[in-house]
């Protein structure tokens, strides 16, 4: 009897399950050509970026212009997905890797080429309509010849050291040309009870700016072939006793009482505070550090000069590599709507509404010029329209160079000379380049 | 009829766990050979093919002076926990034990701190020891000032800060294991001890300590264990920074595994469990054949 009971109850199991299934595969044909005949499907557009690159380049996700991109094709959505900052390129890299990425990706073009391998993993966009928009498709163009992407911004920012301007002029002090004149500024800003530079060191890459400017500007002037050399492995960080000079004249201010002695407690968020307070000349930033500053304080005046690091140079502001660059990944499920999308912002209507967010020079044909702030202008009419900009030394590096930014901080905690952090990271370097499998190492 | 039994208890057994091995074996067992294997390769991210490469990822680690550091860092909050949580338990366990006013509210205020993230207790703390923070304040106004520290920045004590961290925070988890073993005491013990005329420290070694023997050896472990794959509140509170000074293996593991260094990270991991299980297996033995007695 029992026995019975169990077949049976086998039997219709095994039958409901049977029918359950082809229930489920029927319907989804179904729905199938439901869609194929009817309305065009939805279709959820992904775009992802960086924290910080969002914060940064407003103008490149305004809001505004993906409302009107939305109400243009209602079918399809547009979806920010926004990664950490420290580890949206292993998150990026990961993805394509995996054969999984968004639809579209926001990076700097020059570390996009390098650490995303966007000629291997790209769509080749040279054949676009927006293309032929383009007021200067040089600067787009990836180093095989192709575009691969596009970009709102022809300048980009610059960097330097941020400082309040008012407390300068209040003291009678210059701004300084030279690391002489520099020292001398702080010394005299020291004996007036302000501290003179603002480290925001606890942060890995805030002090990176320091040096992929200063020794950003080394190369362009005075080794224009220095990076090619150490990509080649034909020299050694280690050998180059101008970039260890660098390190050196930034450990030295901290060393000399020029920087407040939490240098390593304290953060990028914290600039503000302290930059305002008075208390404090100085600090490291870029464009972005001084609108910042600019919009959270409007009755200081705050801007910027380019490192004076190198005695009798003449100066020149160094500049980030093109960023907010908008690529398309091969295995992307949307190219075509990705496409649209690009074709779309690239219109100058679309560049005039992104000038609400920020201020910027557009690289599309009949676009309006933008309206800089004083500093802004000022930087601009200075360095980028008389050619005096150097391109920053992270532009040129392959590998990811956390450790290196990690070293500077044993710099400043006394684990680490200037010269062990140029001779640890030439050991790091070299291994991280072996593992990316580069010539030579 | 009794042989029946026995017999069909026996095939009943089996047959049922090999669901249970099944999914063990899928999902723990072939990893965790699967890892062993992927340390010995040099898996990274931007590779397209994966190759053996023997021992190579684990010279890297004992070579690498920055690895050997977060290694040494890692034993040496290991001991630092485990003692302070444990004396700081049993401390604590003693005393919520004694019969006064508001012991209930103490034992849940001692309670507490476990019960919150560890990244909510590092965003606290970041705050609390800064160099120019409340503790330091603190110190200064009660005529403690060549007390302040660089708590977290000084790279000589950022590791002792952090240990002092996690003992405020568990101290109040170990003190309830400690306190139900009090509790299991018979006051009897106490009362003979009493009438024999043993004063309260020959009391607290003659009874106390050695009837404690199973809550000791169990928060041992749990701190030991703890201690060696302490993640979170270096993570919480400095990153691993400055500079190296606070990374321990599993911040490395973490980072190596961010970079795309897997094969790597994978080889550190197995290093961490190689040293976990050298440590840990002998004090697990030692404690199965105490309760064996027992």
């Amino acid at each position: 009897m029992k026995k019975t009971v169990m077949k049976a109850t086998g039997i219709i199991l095994a039958v409901s399950l049977l029918a359950a299934g082809c229930g489920s595969s029927g319907g989804s044909s179904e729905d199938a050509k439901k869609n194929d005949g009817g309305k065009k499907e939805n279709v959820t557009l992904t775009v992802e970026a960086s924290q910080e690159i969002v914060n940064n380049i407003p103008y490149a996700f305004s809001e505004e212009n993906i409302k009107a991109f939305e109400e243009k094709y209602p079918e399809i959505k547009v979806e920010l997905v926004l990664n950490p900052d420290a580890q949206n390129t292993s998150i990026l890299q990961t993805k394509l890797a995996s054969g999984q990425p968004s639809d579209l990706i926001c990076y700097n073009k020059v570390s996009a080429e390098n650490e995303l391998e966007i000629a291997k993993n790209c769509v080749d966009l040279s054949g676009e309509p927006f293309v032929g928009n383009l007021a200067d498709k040089e600067i787009l163009t990836a180093p095989d010849g192709n575009i691969y992407g596009f970009a709102f911004a022809v300048k980009t920012g610059g960097m330097g050291v941020v400082y309040n301007k008012d407390l300068f002029e209040e003291k009678g002090i210059e701004i300084p040309k030279t690391y002489d004149e520099f020292t001398a500024v702080c010394e005299k800003l020291s004996s007036q009870g302000i501290t003179p530079f603002y480290g925001p060191f606890k942060d890995v890459w805030t002090f990176q700016m320091w040096t992929t400017s200063t020794w950003g500007y080394y190369a362009a002037k005075s080794e224009p072939d220095l990076w090619d050399r150490l990509n080649a492995n034909e020299i050694g960080w280690d050998e180059v006793p101008a970039l260890q000079e660098s390190l050196e004249k930034a450990y030295n201010l901290y060393k000399d009482g020029y920087m407040q002695s939490t240098v390593l407690s304290d953060d990028y968020n914290s600039i503000p505070a302290a930059m305002s307070s008075g208390e404090y000349a100085m600090t490291v930033g870029s464009n972005t550090t001084v609108r910042d500053l600019l919009n959270a304080y409007p009755d200081i005046q705050f801007d910027m000069f380019p490192y004076p690091v190198y005695e009798g140079e003449e100066e020149y502001l160094t500049i980030s590599q093109l960023d907010a660059e908008f690529f398309i990944p091969k295995d992307a499920k949307h190219i075509e709507e990705a496409k649209k999308f690009l074709d779309f912002m690239a219109q100058p209507e679309q560049c005039d509404t992104a000038q609400k967010a920020a201020s910027f020079v557009p690289n599309v044909k009949g676009a309006k010029e933008p309206e800089f702030d004083d500093f802004e202008g000022r930087l601009y009419e200075e360095y980028n329209k008389t050619g005096k900009t150097v391109l920053e030394m992270n532009a040129y590096m392959k590998v990811d160079l956390n450790d290196l930014w990690v070293y500077f901080q044993d710099m400043f905690a006394g684990a680490k000379t200037p010269e062990e952090v140029l001779s640890a990271w030439d050991a790091t370097f070299e291994e991280l380049m072996k593992a990316k499998g580069i010539e030579n190492f | 009829m009794v042989h029946a039994m026995r017999r069909n208890r026996h095939i009943y057994t089996y047959l049922l766990t090999l669901p249970a091995l099944l999914l063990f074996g899928i999902f723990f067992v072939a990893p965790s050979i699967y890892g062993i294997y992927y340390s010995l390769t040099d898996w990274t991210i931007g590779k397209d093919a994966i190759s053996f490469v023997g021992i190579d990822n684990y010279k890297t680690i004992f070579q690498s002076s920055e690895l050997k550091h977060a290694i040494y860092n890692t034993f040496l909050y290991a001991v630092i926990v485990v003692i302070g949580k444990n004396v700081n338990g049993l401390l604590l366990a003693l005393a919520v034990n004694t019969k006064m006013k508001l012991r209930g509210y103490f034992r849940v205020i001692f309670f507490l701190p476990c019960v919150i993230s560890t990244i909510i207790i590092g965003l606290v703390f970041v705050p609390i020891l800064h160099p120019n923070g409340i503790l330091n304040d603190f110190l200064g106004n009660i005529g403690l000032g060549f007390l302040k520290q660089g708590w977290l920045v000084d790279t000589k004590i950022v590791m002792i800060s952090i240990a002092g961290v996690s003992i405020w925070q568990w101290s109040g988890y170990h003190m309830v294991v400690y306190l139900a073993g009090l509790q299991g005491i018979p006051e009897s013990y106490y009362e003979a001890a009493k009438i024999d005329g043993a004063t309260a420290m020959q009391r607290f070694k003659s009874i106390t300590f050695p009837m404690l023997a199973p809550a000791f050896n169990i928060n041992m472990l749990l701190s030991l264990i703890g201690g060696l794959k302490v993640f979170s509140e270096p993570y919480a509170l400095t990153n691993g920074g400055p500079g190296n000074a606070s990374q321990v293996i599993a911040l490395e593991v973490f980072s190596k595994f961010g970079r795309g260094q897997w094969g790597l990270g994978t080889a550190l991991n197995v290093t961490l469990a190689i040293f976990v299980s050298i440590i840990c297996i002998p004090v697990l033995y030692n404690m199965r054949k105490r309760e064996v007695e027992e």
